[in-house]
């Protein structure tokens, strides 16, 4: 079965708000050297790479969806824009009392074929460029379940933020 | 009249429910462009199917913002 989950992963943050060195750069969920990468609908929930309480969080190309236009290992935010442009993440307060992660731009890539496993069904966004120490390699940062496949033939595979972004960490009581 | 003709030259808006699919088909350009077929499910994530030679298939995803929390209090 599907996973079926989106979600922040446990271990990033703890290693986030222990302030851990890591090799490659700290934590910047504002980094368009940040890759997104597409799965099928072969994961399933609790396993790697969509197991938000594991003691890593390293990034898994488990079941992952690449093809023509789109790598395997995924692409950098800066590389998927439309228009040309660069997709630029954003982190500050959306509402009152969230803290919101967006981006400027949709994600837009023409000329795509991605029909592995039936297409893609969720992406992970991960911190391509961190490779140490060992359970923080590639970390991943959000994962977001499409919940039905969506394969592309020749053609545009793109994600626009909902007008209150991607993700939103309620941190007030 | 040929009423698949006058189908593909028109821009319709069909809805197949409340909760269905909604879909939309036409022409890219509406003399000369190429047929297409629009399909945004309820999810809000739209298909579009383009009569080409390629077949093309677009994918266009709008997921939902992900809200997670830090559950504070006493």
């Amino acid at each position: 079965m599907a996973f079926t989950k989106s979600g922040l992963y446990v271990h990033t943050i703890q290693e986030m708000m222990r302030a851990t060195t890591l090799t490659g750069g700290q934590l910047d969920w504002r980094l368009a050297t940040y890759k997104i990468a597409l799965h099928s609908s072969a994961l399933t929930d609790g396993t790697a790479p969509v197991n938000f309480s594991a003691a890593t969080t390293v990034w898994a190309n488990t079941s992952e969806v690449s093809g023509t236009g789109w790598a395997a290992g995924g692409i950098t935010l800066s590389t998927a824009a439309s228009g040309g442009g660069s997709v630029t993440p954003t982190l500050a307060e959306g509402t009152t009392g969230s803290i919101r992660y967006n981006w400027t731009s949709a994600l837009s890539v023409a000329n795509t074929t991605l029909s592995t496993g039936g297409g893609p069904f969720g992406c992970i966004i991960y911190a391509d460029p961190v490779t140490a120490p060992a359970d923080m390699v590639d970390a991943m940062l959000l994962c977001i379940c499409f919940a039905a496949a969506y394969p592309t033939n020749n053609g545009t595979f793109s994600i626009t933020p909902s007008g209150t972004g991607l993700l939103e960490i309620d941190i007030t009581p | 009249m040929n009423a698949y003709r006058e189908k593909l030259l028109s821009v319709g808006y069909l809805s197949r429910g409340r909760s269905g699919p909604r879909v939309r088909e036409g022409r890219e350009h509406p003399e000369t462009g190429r047929p297409f077929k629009a399909t945004t499910d309820e999810l809000g994530n739209t298909v579009t199917e383009h009569d080409t030679k390629d077949d093309r298939v677009d994918a266009h995803i709008r997921p939902e913002t992900v809200r997670a929390e830090f559950k504070l209090g006493a």
